[in-house]
C-alpha cells in the first residue's frame, strides 16, 4: 500500500509501524533480522530466476563527456574523439574502445538531471533513490537489492562491495531495513572480515567449542524462546554456512586465463570478483574505481582512469553476455553526478549534474538503447530527462522488483523507492 | 459535534456524571478508594507494589534466585556484571537490608557514572555524528552532571536552552548543534526524546493513526525554535558553529488535508497550555542583536522558555517521558511501549503507573538514583523466569488457570472496560467542544497575528528607514563641523595675513595671500550655509521618519495589545481546551489498560479452553479407540460364529443332496413299479374280457395275475410309503440347510455392519486425531501469547540483550582486563607521585587517584569497546533500542579473535583460577558464578568434567576453548 497522505512523508510509515506493534507485540523490538518469520512482499514479487545487480561507482564523477556523451570539436569537446560502437549511430569517447564493443548489450541514459553538485548529497542521492533529508534515512540500493532479490535462507550475504583499499566491515548503508542488509566489506577484494579461523584453533578444538556453545544455548532458551533469540541463534547458523563456503569470495579460485583477461591491477581484479560472486547467487555487488574528481588535469586524468576501467568492464559485460547471465544481470555504472562542460583554467572539469550520462544494460532493459539527449555543447538535456529517482525505480523494475509496493517490515509499510516518482518504463524491454 | 448552549449544558451533565463513573471505574480497577491528595509516606517502590497488585486475578510468579538479582542489578546499575568475590560477600552478608546497601553502593560507583553517561547519551544521541561537538566533550559535559548528582531537570534545562557558544557549556549544545540545527528534525527528537512523543507524523496534519496527536502539538513545539538558526562564529582563532536565536515569531502552516485554512500556533507543549511569549516591541528584543560572525541572542529567548517550562516539574509531559525512559532502561520495557509513542491510546502497564512516576520524579527534584533505587527496589524487579508452566506440562497449566474462574473475571473486566469506553464517546465530544471553541478564537488571532506581524515589519522599517535619515543627519552635521573647523583656521590665518600685510604694506605678494584668504573664507562661509542647508533638510526628514517610526509604533502597540487581548480570551479557552483533552486522554488511558486486562484474561481463558480442548480431544480419541476395541471384538466373534456356521451348511447340503437323491431313486422305484403293476392291472383286465375265464391255464393264471396284483400292490404301496418317509426327510434336510443358510446371511450382514462401524471408528480416529494435534498446536500457540502478554507486564522477567558498550565492558571486566589496567594506571599514578605516610591515611586522596586510573584506564580499553559497537550497535539516528543479529557478529565471536583471546588465563583471572583449581566441582561452580551469576546444574558440570577430560594435557586450550563459550552463549548476551 502507498502512503496514502499527502506529504509522503516516511515516518507515517514508522510511525504506524510502531503504532501497530502495540497490538502484536510479539515480534516488535528486533529489527530487520527477522526475515526468516517475515518474508518481504517484494520478495515474491521476484522470478523463480535469481536477478542480481552489479554497480560500478565511479567515486568522485565521471565526466561524461570524456565518456559516455562526447561532444567532439565544440567548446565543451576537449581533446578526445568519439568512436562508433556496436550500435550503429552511437558514438562514445574513444577513450573506451573495449567497452564500444559492449553497447549492444547496454543502455544509456544520456539526459539525466540531479541538481545536486556535493559528492556526499549526490552519493546518497544516485545509491538511494531518493534525497536526503535529516528526519529520515533510507536505505542503499544494495540493501533494497538484498531483501527483495537474495533468498532469505541464503547464508551468503546478499550485498557486497568490493572496496578498493583495507579491511572488511560492514556498512551502515541498510537504513530501516537493518544491518541484515548492510553491505560487508570486501577490502581490496579479500574475503568478509572475521571469516579466516584464528591460528591455533583446530578442526578438533572448533568443534568441540561450539558444540559446547550450541548446548549451553540450547539449554538456557529451553522455554525462553523468542523471536530475539531465534535471530540470534540463527546469526550463528548462518555464520557456519558462511564459512563453509569461504571460496565464493576467493577470486584466486578463477581460472589462470580469466584472471590475466582481466588484469592482474586491482580493478581487474575486483571486475572478476564481482562475476564470481553473482554466479555464486549473490544479488548486489558494488564495484568501486575512484578517483573522478578532475578539478585540475581532467584529460590526463581521465586518460589513465577510463583506459584502466575499459577493458575489465567490457570483459564483465561479454562475460556475462556469453554465460547467459545477462538477462538476470543488471549492470549500472554511476557517479554521483557528471563534470562540468566548461573547461576551467587548471584544465578541469567541475561538478555537474544538470546534464550527465548514467550507463545501465541487462535484466530487463533495452538491448542497445540511448534515452535521453543534450544539445550541441552538452549544457542542457534536451531530450528524456531522468533523476536519481526516475532511475532508482527502473533498477529495481528491470530486475523485477515492484517499485511500487513496500516492505513490510515488523508491520511498518516502507515504499521500496520514491513515491512521487515512477520508473522509466521506455527504457525496460 | 453539538456547540449550542443546550448541549453543552447536557454534555456539562454528562461531564458530571462520568466524572463519577470514572472515579468508580478508577476505583474499581486498582481495587483501592482513591486518596490522591494525602501524601503517601511510603517509599515509591512500595507505592509500585500496591499499585501492581492485581486486584481480581493473578497467576502465580516466581522469584528470580539472589545471585542472578545481584548479576541483573549490576548489569543495570553499573553495566557490567558482579565477580565471583562481589557475588560471594553478599551471600555471606546475613544483614536484612543488604540488598538496598548494595543498591546504594552501585549507585556511588564510578562504573554507575559511565553507565549513565552512555545511557543518557543513547537516548539523546542515537549515535549521530559528531560533527561539531567531540564525543569526549559531551560525555565529559555529562560525566560531571551524573558525578556530581546533578538534578536531572538541570541537565535538561540545560540542553534545551543551550546555544553553544563557546565556553564550558558549549557540549550542552550537542542535541541542537549535531543535528544540525535543522528544526523538523529538532522539532521531532525534542518531542520524542524529553516529551515521549514522535510528532513527526502530526506535522503537516493531525496524526492519521494517534487520535491524541495533533499537528498543532508539532507546531507547538516548533514553535520554540522559530527563531533558531545556525551560524559561525569566531572562537581564538577557530570558528564554530552556534545554534543562535533571533527574536522571530512562530510561522502560519496549514493542513494539507485542509488547505487554505492557514493557523498559528504559539509555543506550546504536548498537554500544557499554551505560551504566551511577552510582547517586546521590535527594536527593544535583543540583547545581542544578529549580525554576521555573531549569535544573535534576544531577550526573551523561546528556548530558554521551553527549558524553564519543562523543567519546573509541573509538566507531566517531560516528567513521565523521562520516567517511561527509565523504567524502560531497568525493565526492558517501558510502562508505556515505545518510549516515544506515548499517547492515550497506548496502553500502559497501568494507567496511574506512569502519572506516579511522573509525579514522584519530579517531587524528589528529579533525582536520578533516587528513582533508578526505588525501582529496582520494587518486587517487580525480582520476577523470575522459570516457567510456572509450560507447553510440556498442560496439567500444570490446567491446575493453574482452574484455579479461579477466569471466565467470571474476564466478564466482569470486559463489563469494566465496555463502561470506560462508553463514557469516552461524551469525554471526546466535550474535548471537541472546547477545541472548536479554541480553534474559533484562534482563527481570530491568526488574523490578528498576521496584522501585528505586518506592524512588526513596518515598524522595523520605519525604524531602518528612521536610522537611516538619523546617520545622514549625524553626516550632513558632521561636515556643517568639519567645514565650520576648516573655517575657523580659515578665520585665524586670515586675521593674521591682515596683520601682516599692515606691517608689510607694499608686499604685494602678502596682499594677494590675504585675498585669497579672504575669498576662501567667504567661499567657506557659503559652503556652511549650504550644509547647515542640507543639515536642516536631513533634520526634517529624520523628524518625517521619528514621526513615521512614532506611528507604525503606536500601530504596533495596537496590533500586540489586541493580540495580547485575543491572547486572554485564547487563555481561557485553552484552559479549557486543555483540561478537557486531560481528561479525555486519562480516561483513554485507563481504557486502554483495562483492554490490556481483558486481553489478559482473554490470553488465560484461551489456555484453559486450549487445554479443554486437547483434553476433550484426547478424551474423544481415547472413546473411538474403545469403541473400536468394542468393535474389533465383535468382529472377531461373528467371524467366529461365521466359521463355525460354514461346515454346518455343507453337512447340509450335502444331507439335503444326499436325500434328494434317495428320494429321487424311490421315485425311480415307484414309477417302475406303478408301471409293473399298471401292466398287471392291464393283464387282469384283458383276462376278465376274455369269454372263457375258466380255462384252467387262464384261471390259474387269473389268479397268479391276482396274486401278483396283490403283490404289487402292497409292493407299490411299502414303495410309496418309503418315497413319502424320503420326502419327509428331504424336505427336513433342506429346512435345515435354509436354516443355517439363513443365519449364515444374518451372520454376514451383522459382519458387514460392524466392518462398516469400524471403518467410520477408525476415520473417527483419524479425525480425532488430526483435531487433537490442532488442539495442541493451538494451546502451544496460547501459551506462547500468554508468556509473551506475561512478559510484557514484566511477570517474566525480559530477556534484554546488552548494549554494544554493555557487552564490551562486560566482557573486559568479567576478564580482569578492567581490574588490571586500573591497578597499572593506579602504580603509574604512585610511582609518579609516592603518597606520603600522611597521605595514606587520606581516603579522599586514595578515591580520587583511584578515579582517576580507573577514568584512565577506561579511555585505554576505549578502543576494544568501539569494535562492539560498530558490529552491535544499529545505525546513527535510528532507534538504538532494537534488537538484532547478525552473521558477522557471530563470525566476529567465533574468528574475531578477540573474545577467544581474552577467554584465555591471564593474570589472576577467571580461566586461570579455573585451570589452577583441583577441584573440577567447585572450579566449575566459580566458574559458573563468575561469568553467568549461577551456580551450575548436575548436568552441566558432567559437560564441563567431559569437556575436560577429551584431552587432558591440553588444560588450559580446553579452559579457554569452555571460557569462550559461555562468554559467545545467549546467556551472557542477554540480561535476564
Amino acid at each position: 500500500m502507498k502512503c496514502p497522505y499527502a506529504c509522503g512523508s516516511t515516518e507515517h510509515l514508522m510511525a504506524r509501524r510502531k503504532f501497530l506493534s502495540l497490538s502484536a507485540s510479539g515480534a516488535v523490538g528486533v529489527a530487520g533480522g527477522l526475515g526468516l518469520l517475515t518474508r518481504g512482499a517484494a520478495a515474491e514479487q521476484v522470478q523463480q530466476k535469481q536477478q542480481r545487480i552489479v554497480v560500478f561507482n565511479m567515486h568522485g564523477g565521471l565526466s561524461q563527456l570524456e565518456s559516455w556523451d562526447p561532444k567532439p570539436g565544440t567548446r565543451t569537446g576537449g581533446p578526445f574523439r568519439a568512436i562508433p560502437t556496436s550500435v550503429p549511430g552511437l558514438h562514445i569517447s574513444e577513450l573506451l574502445p573495449y567497452t564500444a564493443q559492449q553497447m549492444h548489450h547496454l543502455c544509456l541514459f544520456r539526459g539525466v538531471n540531479t541538481s545536486e553538485d556535493d559528492h556526499g548529497k549526490g552519493a546518497y542521492m544516485m545509491m538511494t533513490g531518493r534525497r536526503q533529508t535529516p528526519a529520515a534515512d533510507y536505505p542503499e540500493i544494495g540493501a533494497v537489492a538484498a531483501k527483495t532479490l537474495m533468498p532469505e535462507d541464503s547464508s551468503l550475504p546478499g550485498h557486497i562491495r568490493v572496496v578498493p583499499h583495507g579491511g572488511g566491515g560492514r556498512g551502515s548503508d541498510a537504513a530501516y531495513l537493518g544491518p541484515k542488509y548492510s553491505s560487508i566489506h570486501l577490502g581490496n577484494g579479500n574475503p568478509p572480515q572475521y571469516t579466516k579461523r584464528p591460528d591455533g584453533i583446530t578442526d578438533e578444538a572448533e568443534r568441540r567449542r561450539q558444540e559446547f556453545r550450541r548446548k549451553s544455548d540450547r539449554r538456557f532458551l529451553d522455554g525462553r524462546r523468542t523471536a530475539m533469540t531465534d535471530v540470534f541463534t540463527y546469526s550463528f547458523e548462518q555464520a557456519d554456512r558462511l564459512m563453509e563456503q569461504r571460496d565464493v569470495f576467493d577470486v584466486t579460485k578463477e581460472p589462470t586465463q580469466d584472471q590475466e583477461k582481466y588484469g592482474t591491477h586491482d580493478f581487474g581484479r575486483h571486475c572478476l570478483l564481482a562475476r564470481r560472486l553473482i554466479e555464486r547467487g549473490i544479488s548486489f555487488v558494488q564495484v568501486s574505481h575512484s578517483n573522478y574528481d578532475t578539478h585540475n588535469e581532467n584529460f590526463d586524468f581521465h586518460l589513465e582512469q577510463v583506459g584502466e576501467f575499459d577493458r575489465p568492464f567490457a570483459t564483465f559485460v561479454a562475460d556475462l553476455a556469453e554465460r547467459g547471465l545477462l538477462d538476470q544481470t543488471l549492470i549500472v555504472v554511476l557517479s554521483e553526478f557528471g563534470r562540468t562542460p566548461n573547461i576551467n583554467l587548471y584544465l578541469g572539469r567541475d561538478h555537474w549534474s544538470k546534464a550527465w550520462s548514467v550507463l545501465a544494460g541487462g535484466a530487463k532493459l533495452a538491448r542497445g538503447a540511448v534515452l535521453g539527449a543534450t544539445n550541441a555543447e552538452g549544457t542542457e538535456v534536451v531530450d528524456i530527462q531522468v533523476d536519481h529517482a526516475q532511475l532508482f525505480h527502473t533498477y529495481l523494475q528491470a530486475v523485477g522488483v515492484d517499485t511500487s509496493a513496500s516492505f513490510q517490515i515488523d508491520g511498518r509499510e516502507l515504499p521500496i523507492a520514491d513515491p512521487s516518482a515512477e520508473p522509466i518504463w521506455t527504457a525496460i524491454a | 459535534m453539538n456547540r449550542n448552549g443546550c448541549s453543552q449544558l447536557i454534555d456539562g451533565l454528562r461531564f458530571v456524571r462520568f466524572l463519577c463513573l470514572f472515579f468508580l471505574v478508577a476505583a474499581l480497577f486498582t481495587g483501592t478508594t482513591l486518596q490522591a491528595q494525602a501524601p503517601a509516606p511510603v517509599p515509591l517502590h512500595q507505592q509500585i507494589d500496591q499499585l501492581l497488585t492485581p486486584s481480581d486475578a493473578a497467576l502465580p510468579q516466581t522469584e528470580i534466585s539472589e545471585t542472578l538479582l545481584v548479576r541483573r542489578l549490576y548489569l543495570d546499575l553499573i553495566g557490567i556484571p558482579p565477580t565471583l568475590g562481589e557475588l560471594q560477600a553478599y551471600a555471606s552478608d546475613t544483614s536484612q537490608d543488604k540488598y538496598s546497601k548494595l543498591v546504594h553502593k552501585l549507585l556511588q560507583t564510578p562504573e554507575f557514572v559511565e553507565h549513565w553517561v552512555k545511557q543518557i547519551d543513547l537516548m539523546m544521541m542515537e549515535r549521530r555524528a559528531n560533527t561539531n561537538i567531540p564525543q569526549l566533550d559531551w560525555e565529559e559535559y555529562l560525566r560531571k552532571s551524573i558525578a556530581t548528582n546533578q538534578p536531572f531537570h538541570q541537565l535538561c534545562a540545560e540542553i534545551l536552552s543551550a546555544n553553544g557558544a563557546p565556553g564550558p557549556n558549549r557540549p550542552a549544545a550537542r542535541f541542537y548543534l549535531d543535528r544540525g540545527g535543522d528544526a523538523n528534525l529538532i522539532t521531532r527528537d525534542v518531542g520524542r526524546v524529553f516529551f515521549g512523543r514522535d510528532l513527526q507524523c502530526a506535522q503537516c496534519h493531525d496524526h492519521p493513526l494517534i487520535d491524541s496527536y495533533f499537528q498543532s502539538d508539532f507546531q507547538g513545539i516548533a514553535a520554540f525554535y522559530s527563531g533558531g538558526y545556525m551560524v559561525e562564529v569566531p572562537d581564538g582563532d577557530k570558528k564554530l558553529q552556534v545554534y543562535a536565536e533571533k527574536s522571530l515569531l512562530e510561522s502560519p502552516y496549514e493542513s494539507v488535508f485542509h488547505k487554505g485554512n492557514a493557523r498559528r500556533t504559539l509555543p506550546r507543549i504536548p498537554g500544557a497550555a499554551e505560551v504566551n511569549p511577552p510582547s517586546v516591541q521590535p527594536g527593544d528584543d535583543y540583547e545581542i542583536a544578529p549580525a554576521d560572525g555573531v549569535a544573535a541572542k534576544p531577550k526573551y529567548s523561546r528556548r530558554a522558555q521551553l527549558a524553564q517550562l519543562a523543567t519546573s516539574g509541573n509538566v507531566s509531559a517531560f516528567n513521565e517521558n523521562w520516567a517511561n525512559r527509565f523504567w524502560s532502561l531497568i525493565f526492558g520495557r517501558g510502562v508505556i511501549y515505545p518510549s516515544d509513542l506515548i499517547h492515550a491510546d497506548a496502553e500502559p502497564l497501568h494507567p496511574k503507573l506512569l502519572p506516579l512516576l511522573g509525579r514522584e520524579f519530579a517531587a524528589s527534584g528529579f533525582q536520578l538514583r533516587n528513582l533508578l533505587s526505588e525501582l529496582v527496589q520494587t518486587k517487580l524487579y525480582r520476577a523470575g523466569q522459570s516457567e510456572p508452566f509450560d507447553a510440556t506440562n498442560p496439567q500444570r497449566a490446567k491446575e493453574i488457570v482452574q484455579a479461579l474462574d477466569w471466565n467470571k473475571i474476564l466478564s466482569e473486566r470486559l463489563s469494566r472496560w465496555e463502561l470506560a469506553k462508553s463514557q469516552l464517546a461524551a469525554l471526546g465530544e466535550k474535548t471537541g467542544a472546547a477545541k472548536d471553541a479554541l480553534l474559533n478564537i484562534e482563527k481570530e488571532r491568526t488574523l490578528l497575528l498576521a496584522s501585528l506581524d505586518q506592524a512588526r515589519a513596518a515598524l522595523i522599517n520605519a525604524q531602518t528607514v528612521q536610522a537611516k535619515a538619523a546617520a545622514e543627519v549625524a553626516a550632513a552635521e558632521k561636515s556643517v563641523v568639519d567645514e565650520q573647523a576648516k573655517q575657523a583656521k580659515l578665520q585665524t590665518a586670515s586675521t593674521a595675513t591682515e596683520e601682516v600685510k599692515g606691517l608689510l604694506n607694499q608686499d604685494a605678494e602678502i596682499a594677494k595671500a590675504a585675498e585669497i584668504l579672504q575669498q576662501k573664507l567667504a567661499a567657506i562661509t557659503a559652503s556652511i550655509t549650504n550644509l547647515n542647508n542640507a543639515a536642516e533638510e536631513k533634520r526634517k526628514a529624520l523628524a518625517t521618519a521619528q514621526a513615521a517610526t512614532d506611528t507604525h509604533k503606536a500601530a504596533w502597540a495596537a496590533a500586540d495589545k489586541a493580540v495580547t487581548e485575543k491572547n486572554a480570551a485564547y487563555m481561557q479557552a485553552d484552559e479549557a481546551y486543555v483540561a478537557a483533552r486531560n481528561v479525555e486522554e486519562h480516561n483513554r488511558r485507563i481504557s486502554s489498560s483495562l483492554k490490556r486486562e481483558v486481553d489478559y484474561a482473554k490470553a488465560v481463558v484461551a489456555v484453559r479452553d486450549g487445554v479443554q480442548e486437547v483434553e476433550s480431544k484426547a478424551a474423544l480419541l481415547a472413546q473411538s479407540v474403545a469403541q473400536k476395541e468394542t468393535l474389533t471384538a465383535q468382529k472377531t466373534n461373528r467371524l467366529n460364529t461365521v466359521a463355525q456356521l460354514d461346515p454346518q451348511v455343507v453337512q447340509a447340503t450335502r444331507d439335503r443332496d444326499q436325500a434328494q437323491e434317495s428320494m429321487q431313486a424311490q421315485q425311480l422305484r415307484v414309477q417302475d413299479a406303478e408301471g409293473k403293476h399298471q401292466l398287471i392291472v392291464t393283464a387282469q383286465n384283458a383276462l376278465q374280457k376274455l369269454p372263457d375265464n375258466q380255462a384252467d391255464p387262464l384261471r390259474s393264471a387269473m389268479e397268479e395275475i391276482q396274486k401278483r396284483l396283490t403283490e404289487s400292490e402292497s409292493g407299490l404301496a411299502a414303495l410309496r410309503q418309503e418315497l413319502q418317509n424320503q420326502q419327509t426327510m428331504l424336505a427336513g434336510a433342506q429346512t435345515k440347510l435354509n436354516q443355517l443358510q439363513e443365519s449364515k446371511a444374518a451372520e454376514e450382514a451383522e459382519l458387514a455392519k460392524l466392518e462398516a462401524s469400524l471403518a467410520t471408528t477408525e476415520t473417527m480416529i483419524q479425525q480425532t486425531e488430526v483435531s487433537r494435534t490442532e488442539a495442541a498446536s493451538i494451546y502451544q500457540r496460547r501459551i506462547q501469547d500468554l508468556r509473551q502478554i506475561r512478559m510484557d507486564r514484566f511477570e517474566y522477567s525480559k530477556l534484554v540483550a546488552l548494549t554494544p558498550e554493555q557487552l564490551a565492558w562486560s566482557l573486559l571486566s568479567t576478564m580482569g582486563f578492567v581490574e588490571r589496567q586500573v591497578a597499572a594506571r593506579l602504580a603509574d599514578i604512585d610511582k609518579a607521585s609516592p603518597l606520603t605516610a600522611e597521605q595514606q591515611q587520606d581516603q579522599n586522596l586514595i578515591q580520587q587517584r583511584k578515579l582517576q586510573a580507573y577514568l584512565q584506564a577506561r579511555k585505554e580499553l576505549q578502543g576494544n569497546v568501539n569494535i562492539f559497537v560498530s558490529l552491535y550497535g544499529a545505525g546513527a539516528g535510528q532507534p538504538q533500542g532494537d534488537f538484532f543479529a547478525t552473521a558477522d557478529q557471530a563470525l566476529f565471536a567465533n574468528n574475531g579473535g578477540v573474545i577467544f583471546s581474552w577467554a584465555g588465563a591471564a593474570g589472576d583471572n577467571v580461566t586461570s583460577k579455573f585451570i589452577n583449581a583441583t577441584e573440577i566441582n567447585e572450579a566449575t561452580n566459580n566458574l559458573y558464578l563468575a561469568l553467568l551469576g549461577r551456580t551450575p546444574t548436575a548436568e552441566e558440570i558432567s559437560d564441563v568434567q567431559q569437556y575436560m577430560n577429551q584431552a587432558p594435557d591440553q588444560k588450559a586450550a580446553l579452559a579457554q576453548e569452555l571460557v569462550w563459550g559461555i562468554l559467545s552463549s545467549a546467556e551472557f548476551r542477554f540480561n535476564h
